[in-house]
């Protein structure tokens, strides 16, 4: 995959501060063999400022650490969580847990594909959307499961993708502008 | 600011004090005048707004000017997630179901200031159409006994009074104030409980390893790395009663000679990592962790270590690895963790359901808890029932209960009328159960009898029209790692079986079964297909959980087989194999 120029993490993003802050407060002694302990704790917080992990912030944590950048890259590449191009502003995510599974969640999937136009795994052009699936979210109860960001759907049938896309949006979305 | 706790009779008075708190949930005979409105605040209903239910209840509370004698909270998870959200109004025990934010106007005029209970949502009996008031008659309920999930949806997990209310903590102080390690060890290992993670090892031997190990830095950690599809006990109990795995943890701390413990959880649970941040936050200002706990020498400090969506991390080398802020390639055992673990140190791993189990024996007994079960596996196991069942939920039954019984019964049977295949078990490690193995007692033994196993508690039922190779391929992509060179084993039955120990990558007998090579179509991904005969397919899903069992397990064909499979494996693959792992598929 090409690593996309995103301009929120180059140069001076405020994101950087507040990374810094998170891994000031760590305390890492570059002569300590047993730094990285907080590395994937720092990679989730870094994910979370920037909403992915591209190579600039990489570099950024692995000098931090006093580690390879290497290292770094490797424990990204290794853990399903972490991703190093950006997602939609909207993350769909279909979960194909096997209880999901056995109640269809890959005809969901279908549907979701179908509504935006996009694969798993991708983002639509306007960068709003992307779909992906997802291992199991330990919502069983309520299979088949669909997450939009960090918020639950359950029981979804087929046929619902675009009506919870536009319950999602109307509740927490961001404001469309009607043309 | 609260003050610290400085010694067992400071707790004790604090539970004295906040016995009344809990009193009208726990019990059945209160005559008081207070009522309480439990909702359930597990992630399946929290989607289902259940937040704003109570909301909407202490809303009402305020504006009828009923604080002080009305009372509503959430609470950790029912088990009844199919019916979510839950409703459950004390002290009549009355159960609601599928409740609105919209509803509780109605519940609360009707039944709290009427006296009157809500019909409408009560749980209907989907045999008798019979509605049920009392949520113990439930047939869900009724055949349940819940250990490990003693305090979900009875207590506010995220208080600690309401913890402490129910005798929590309590555990802990006898335990450091009056026990040796070895006197604590000694319970343990009488209680016979096993590690509910799958496997099975004894918890007090392991604790005995730990401690047997010296060193001046030693862990403790909790593996709430719940990775089985289907699974979602360790959540719900991290949920719902956090403060109970932390008491397990100090116990194990204080048995082993710990003073550190981490929580591995997944990152998928948001709602756990956060339930259990604010459990530790409330212990550490209490003074139950920290340094000198309760006036003792005893120091011990839990912290949470938050895992990145790696399936294999649940095997413990992987996750110590994963602490380490490594990829999560797990280590070749021994060393076994209890001797070089954590940063080379001794470190036990134990399961979240296994840790919520240590305080309830050390508060009622080893005898107590040896009694519950069968000969060889003690105590009770959560189930999560999913897939094509009726009550999809959390049961917990003691060891030995039969497949039929957790289905049939507390399960509520097949939904939509289907016809049972089979029930997977163990997660996509362990196997699919098929009808003829209905009675088949459930615990650890017999499960690995019949070529499947415990695992995590995973229980996904399936029906004739879903085949069973789809959550096979499904199971193939769970476990996808770059670290885990993948093994299937395919157990077909044995008329069917020509397998020849020379050559593991056996093809299809043509004429055994038409639809064989559909059931190999799954696995198109360069993964190998091994046909086993279940006692070999049992040592192969054994061989990736614990090798800890493996010398008693030695035959010789499994050894064969091992070997000449992975030599195969080594060769035809361009990655280190580092794990075996198979999924049964059912050849009909």
């Amino acid at each position: 995959m090409t690593e996309q120029k995103n301009p929120c993490c180059t140069g001076s993003n405020p994101g950087y501060a507040e990374l810094d802050t998170y891994i000031d407060a760590l305390k890492i002694d570059p002569r300590d063999p047993e730094r990285k302990e907080m590395l994937i704790m720092t990679l989730h917080k870094a994910q979370s400022i920037f909403g992915y992990l591209p190579s600039e912030v990489q570099k950024y944590v692995a000098n931090k650490f006093s580690i390879p950048h290497a290292d770094v890259s490797g424990v990204i590449s290794f853990y399903n969580y972490f991703h190093t191009t950006p997602k939609g502003k909207t993350n769909i995510s279909i979960c194909m847990g096997t209880a999901c599974y056995v109640n269809g969640s890959d005809k969901i999937l279908q549907d979701f594909e179908k509504a935006l136009g996009i694969k798993s795994g991708g983002v639509t052009e306007d960068g709003r959307f992307s779909i992906e699936s997802l291992r199991c979210v330990g919502a069983c109860g309520l299979a088949p499961v669909v997450l939009i960001n960090d918020h639950v759907y359950g029981k979804v049938k087929q046929g619902q993708a675009e009506k919870i896309i536009e319950q999602y949006l109307i509740e927490f979305g961001e404001e469309v502008e009607v043309q | 600011m609260t003050t610290r706790i400085q010694n067992p009779e400071e707790l004790l008075k604090k539970y004295e004090e906040y016995k009344d708190l809990v009193e009208v949930r726990a019990d059945l005979d209160y005559s008081g005048d207070q009522m309480f409105i439990l909702v359930c605040g597990g992630t399946g209903c929290v989607s289902s707004k259940s937040l704003n239910i109570v909301e909407n209840f202490n809303k009402l509370i305020k504006e009828h000017g009923m604080e002080g004698k009305v009372h509503a909270s959430i609470t950790g998870c029912f088990g009844f997630c199919e019916k979510g959200p839950i409703v459950k109004v004390f002290p009549e025990n009355v159960f609601y179901v599928q409740v609105t934010p919209d509803d509780a106007k109605e519940i609360f005029e009707q039944h709290i200031m009427g006296g009157e209970v809500v019909d409408r949502l009560l749980y209907v009996e989907p045999i008798t159409q019979k509605s049920m008031h009392d949520s113990l008659e439930m047939p869900f309920y009724k055949q349940q006994m819940r250990i490990a999930l003693r305090h979900c949806g009875l207590i506010d997990p995220e208080i600690i009074e309401e913890y402490i209310g129910v005798g929590g903590y309590q555990s802990l102080a006898k335990v450091i104030t009056q026990m040796t390690p070895e006197e604590a060890i000694d319970i343990m290992k009488q209680s016979g409980l096993g590690g509910r993670g799958g496997a099975g090892f004894s918890t007090g031997r392991k604790w005995e390893f730990g401690r047997m190990y010296k060193s001046d830095r030693k862990y403790v950690i909790c593996n709430a790395d719940e990775g089985d599809p289907g699974a979602f006990m360790d959540r719900s109990i991290m949920e719902g009663d956090a403060h109970t795995v932390i008491e397990g943890m100090a116990i194990a701390a204080y048995c082993i000679g710990a003073d550190q413990g981490y929580v591995y959880i997944r990152a998928e649970y948001p709602l756990a990592v956060k339930r259990l941040q604010i459990a530790i936050d409330e212990a550490r200002e209490l003074g139950l962790l920290g340094k000198n706990i309760l006036g003792t020498d005893f120091s011990f400090d839990v912290d949470v270590r938050l895992g990145a969506g790696a399936f294999v991390c649940g095997e413990e080398t992987a996750l110590i690895q994963s602490i380490q802020g490594n990829r999560g390639e797990p280590t070749t055992k021994p060393p076994f963790p209890a001797e070089k673990g954590l940063w080379q140190q001794p470190t036990i791993v134990n399961n979240v359901e296994t840790l919520a189990n240590v305080p309830v024996i050390f508060e009622k007994g080893a005898e107590w808890f040896a009694q519950i079960g069968t000969e060889k596996s003690k105590g009770t196991k959560v189930f999560a029932l999913a897939g094509k069942v009726n009550n999809v939920g959390l049961v917990e039954v003691p060891m030995g209960t039969t497949l039929r019984e957790l289905i049939f019964e507390i399960g509520g049977g097949v939904r939509g009328g289907g016809k049972f295949k089979a029930a997977q078990s163990g997660g996509p490690s362990g196997g699919c159960i098929p009808e003829q193995f209905q009675d088949t007692p459930i615990d650890y033994q017999s499960l690995g009898q019949i070529g499947s196993m415990m695992g995590s508690g995973g229980m996904i039922v399936m029906i004739a029209t879903v085949w069973s190779t789809l959550p096979a391929s499904t199971s193939n992509s769970s476990l996808k790692n770059p670290a885990v060179a993948v093994c299937h084993a395919v157990w077909v039955p044995n008329a069917c079986l020509k397998f020849s120990p020379t050559s593991p990558r056996v093809k299809a007998p043509q004429k055994c079964s038409p639809s064989f090579n559909h059931l190999l179509k799954p696995f198109k991904t360069p993964r190998f297909v091994v046909l086993a005969k279940p006692r070999q397919t049992q040592f192969l899903a054994r061989s990736s959980t614990s090798w800890m069992n493996t010398k008693s397990m030695f035959t010789t064909s499994a050894v064969l087989l091992v070997f000449v499979l992975i030599s195969s494996l080594m060769r035809s693959s361009q990655k280190n194999v580092l794990a075996v792992r198979h999924v049964l598929v059912l050849a009909p």
